[in-house]
């Protein structure tokens, strides 16, 4: 692995995009075009710019601005916990052009 | 939005693109057609039950019917990775499901807008599918890509990129070496920086659609200095690729 950085998290940091397929599959509904507000420092962005952590046991959105806790998702035999706090309360329906 | 679920794809081809990259040519029974720069899931099941999931970008451009290209680089211990390029041969299944992702993707209405494609390494792949879109619709936008790779043995579809680069009078190809540059090379032999950055940008006389993909700290620090150069955030789309290095 080439890791020329600080910290192994940031390295294996992807984003939006890596989860995608996953969310559409739960919510039928393509994540990233939407834009949304982070409820910890209120700046507004799109979806698929947020960082993403993949390689635990679940799936860790944050804020690339502030590293806010946006969404958690945990798959188990018997279904999903979804957690959508950080963005819950504020999101927009917009679709980018 | 097409429902996407997951199917099994049949392996149509394999062609090794470089050392260390293979594209892999998988029929779709269902097939819905991609926008350039999207990509597919795809998942692999051991007798135990254990996944593994990894998203790859789409290499082919929707003018191929019926099937995808997906091009994928060898990482080190990658578990997936590994598996393709070791043990998957023309005719075998595998559990795809896709198209998926539609804000990091070239879309016709930008055909007239000039186009700024930035990749590192296997990043190149979704860029490919816009070059090969953009060459199948004849658009003829002024477009430059930018390619950091480690060697020339690295480069990904470098023949085809040096013919499009050739017949195409408003696409430029600009490669750099970060690692070995081939001999008699007089070009670019650095990552990609701010002067490099400064040199593309000034080739457009207005603000060109940025799409950047390859290992995140590339992606990151190239982001931000297109930003500090006066490229607005909104002309700028991203998508990391994790550690698989440049």
């Amino acid at each position: 692995m080439i890791t020329d950085t600080d910290t192994i998290d940031r390295a294996l940091r992807l984003d939006g995009n890596a989860v995608a397929g996953e969310l559409q599959m739960l919510l039928n509904l393509d994540v990233t075009i939407l834009q949304m507000t982070c409820s910890h420092c209120h700046k507004e962005g799109i979806f698929a710019n947020l960082l993403a952590y993949v390689r635990g046991p679940g799936l860790v959105l944050r804020c690339p601005t502030c590293d806010g806790l946006i969404l958690q998702l945990v798959k188990s035999p018997s279904g999903s916990i979804l957690t959508v706090e950080g963005l819950a309360a504020d999101i927009k329906s917009t679709i980018i052009p | 939005m097409e429902k996407i679920q997951w199917q099994i794809a049949r392996v149509k081809a394999i062609v090794q693109e470089t050392p260390h990259v293979k594209t892999f040519t998988l029929h779709l029974p269902q097939w819905i057609p991609h926008l350039p720069g999207q990509h597919y899931d795809l998942r692999l099941t051991a007798e135990d039950g254990y996944q593994a999931e990894r998203s790859y970008s789409i290499a082919s451009p929707p003018e191929k019917t019926g099937e995808i290209d997906l091009t994928v680089e060898l990482i080190e211990d990658g578990e997936v990775s590994s598996y393709l390029h070791e043990g998957i041969e023309p005719g075998d299944p595998l559990e795809v499901r896709g198209p998926i992702g539609g804000y990091f993707v070239w879309k016709d209405n930008m055909a007239n807008e000039p186009l700024l494609l930035i990749a590192g390494g296997s990043g190149v792949v979704p860029l490919m599918a816009m070059l090969r879109h953009r060459a199948k619709i004849g658009a003829a936008n002024p477009t430059t890509l930018l390619f950091s790779v480690r060697t020339a043995d690295d480069a990904i579809y470098r023949d085809e990129l040096e013919q499009l680069a050739k017949q195409d009078s408003q696409f430029e190809l600009i490669l750099t070496f970060t690692r070995k540059a081939p001999p008699g090379w007089t070009g670019y032999q650095r990552r990609v920086d701010q002067a490099m950055l400064t040199d593309v940008l000034k080739r457009f006389a207005s603000h060109p659609n940025g799409f950047v993909c390859g290992p995140t700290l590339l992606v990151e620090q190239v982001a931000n200095t297109l930003s500090d150069l006066g490229l607005p955030s909104t002309k700028i789309r991203t998508e990391r690729f994790g550690p698989t290095g440049t």
